[in-house]
């Protein structure tokens, strides 16, 4: 963190002091606190967080906007048309991004939670690290695959003047992605905050010019007529596999709900936003995806606007390229660093230091860009596989057995005497019925083959591996939630204290 | 247990170990007993809005337009 000998922090030197720390700190021990809480896991207060309504929306769809929407969009136009795409896509790019937002955002907006923390009341403290990896894995792929297409966008416009350097260029736009994400992060949340501010308009303008251009060119109808690029033999299965897709990529945000939410000032900002934004916004905009994939024959904005608009059209579809998948990418880098926080070796590790963490293992796609990127359904698909339960058990444990209550000390708190230090540390019964969501799932669709059992047609796979561990976990823990809660009571008004704090 | 090199970054010393948990125990006080008003509303109508229009309907449409 840089320790108290390091120079005051000019924001938390024109603090208010009573907002920084306790009134009796020094100017350093309140620059000490402050840094801890922008990038710590110290519970932020309300008067420290950045978003109200208006900011909570041009964050979400900041970050949601990015071309991993063109990429999903690519994706979904092998298999289906522009109407049913239309349906499908929107339909399920909400639900999936109900199923793991509702939880997540009110816990961690109430009481200023990081992600991993909230966490630690369904999976106890050693629970919670199997999340991490899984969670980590989660933004590092998400930041590579962006910056791989803000590779490719930089290679498209410089064949459109002309030039056709080879695939190197689109390791060196991974590069310079990385270089801008790292200096985006280190500065902190408030940056990212007015970046967006801007970057959020913008995107939402050249998105519609880029409808526009679309419905110019081409037309609704043809649109509309247009024929899937590469579908199954199978109508039925294609319209639910599409479903399942968007479902999947919903579910994806898992990851990045957290880190958004504790920032927020009001329990509105934290939900509503996100499912306008994360799902009915990113929907739309990976529908224009699907309409340019179907008539262009393909989904990279680079590629379809020079041959409409010419080169310039390009370059300011590249700048779309470049502004929002910087911006997710430092969403994601944020999240991950705050995530790294929880590893004892990085805990008091400065800031810089946990970014390089963060964006370290990303250096692969510089090297075999387009080897990693082939994987990008896959990877979708796999966000569905574990994070549906995942956002099952969440939804159980947060909504329907704890009341939206959360015992806060527990959480920062690893003597085992506590109540989320369950058996040595690990919640079994979440980690089982985890376990049994990515079973059911797996059962129902691989998503590597893209092979289904007769039911998935029916059912998809992330319904019931979301619902069917939220109801195993609920039966489960029902007794020993009542327990801890008649505990809790007969102990109300006791002090508490942290008899072995984690931080 | 020696004490860490003063310039350490990757270590906290024990005053800015105790200066954490002070601050933390302070915060979750403040958390613990804070008003609900204070973090906003979201009461059974916006549940009821947000499952409906975001999870149940969806699922529903999509059904019926397949």
């Amino acid at each position: 963190m840089g320790g108290l000998s390091a120079r005051s922090d000019a924001a938390a030197a024109s603090t208010p002091r009573h907002e920084a720390g306790a009134p009796n700190h020094t100017p350093e021990e309140a620059a000490f606190i402050r840094q801890e809480s922008l990038f710590g896991r110290l519970p932020l207060l309300p008067w420290e967080r950045e978003y109200g309504h208006a900011g909570a929306h041009t964050m979400c769809f900041a970050y949601a906007v990015a071309t991993w929407c063109f990429m999903v969009g690519g994706f979904i136009a092998k298999y289906t048309g522009a109407v049913e795409g239309l349906i499908c896509v929107l339909a399920g790019s909400v639900a999936g991004t109900f199923v793991v937002t509702m939880a997540p955002a009110l816990a961690c907006q109430r009481y200023g939670l990081e992600q991993i923390d909230y966490c630690r009341s369904a999976f106890g403290p050693h629970g919670n690290r199997v999340i991490l990896i899984f969670y980590v894995i989660n933004q590092v792929g998400w930041n590579g695959l962006l910056l791989v297409m803000f590779g490719n966008a930089v290679r498209n416009v410089l064949r459109g003047f002309g030039y056709d350097p080879g695939t190197w260029v689109v390791g060196l736009g991974v590069t310079a992605g990385l270089w801008f994400t790292y200096l985006l992060v280190t500065r902190g949340v408030h940056l990212l905050n007015v970046s967006n501010a801007y970057i959020g308009p913008g995107l939402a303008i050249l998105t519609v010019f880029m409808f526009g251009m679309l419905i110019h060119e081409h037309g609704w109808q043809e649109i509309a007529s247009a024929k899937p690029l590469a579908p199954f033999a199978n109508r039925w299965f294609n319209y639910v596999f599409v479903f399942e897709l968007s479902m999947a990529g919903g579910i994806g945000w898992w990851g990045g709900i957290g880190f958004l939410t504790r920032n927020t000032k009001k329990r509105r900002a934290a939900v509503y936003p996100e499912l306008l934004q994360l799902g009915f916004a990113m929907g739309l905009v990976t529908c224009v995806s699907l309409f340019s994939s179907l008539v262009m024959r393909t989904s990279d904005p680079t590629e379809w606007m020079i041959p409409i608009g010419g080169v310039w059209m390009g370059v300011l579809a590249l700048l779309f390229v470049a502004m929002a998948n910087v911006s997710s990418a430092a969403v994601a880098t944020y999240t991950c660093g705050l995530a790294l926080r929880h590893l004892r070796m990085l805990r008091a590790r400065p800031w810089w230091h946990l970014v390089i963490w963060s964006l370290v293992p990303c250096v692969p796609f510089i090297l075999w860009p387009g080897e990693l990127y082939s994987y990008g359904t896959s990877y979708l698909a796999y966000n569905g596989t574990l994070y549906a339960p995942l956002g099952g058990v969440l939804f159980a444990d947060f909504v329907f057995l704890r009341r939206q209550r959360l015992n806060i000390y527990a959480i920062f708190d690893d003597h085992p005497s506590t109540e989320y230090y369950y058996t040595r540390g690990f919640n079994w019964p979440a980690l089982v019925c985890t376990a049994l969501g990515m079973g059911i799932y797996l059962f129902l669709l691989d998503p590597i083959t893209y092979e289904s059992h007769a039911l998935f047609r029916y059912v998809t796979a992330s319904l019931p591996a979301t619902l069917v561990p939220g109801v195993v976990y609920w039966a489960w823990m029902r007794p020993r939630v009542a327990r801890a809660a008649a505990a809790a009571r007969a102990s109300a008004g006791e002090p508490q204290r942290l008899l072995r704090p984690n931080i | 247990m020696s004490q860490p090199a003063p310039e350490d970054p990757g270590v906290r010393n024990a005053h800015e170990a105790e200066l954490l948990t002070r601050e933390l125990e302070r915060r979750l006080e403040w958390l613990s007993q804070a008003d609900e008003a204070e973090f906003g509303h979201f009461g059974r109508l916006d549940w009821w809005i947000c499952a409906a229009l975001f999870f149940v309907i969806p699922i529903l449409v999509v059904w019926w337009a397949a």
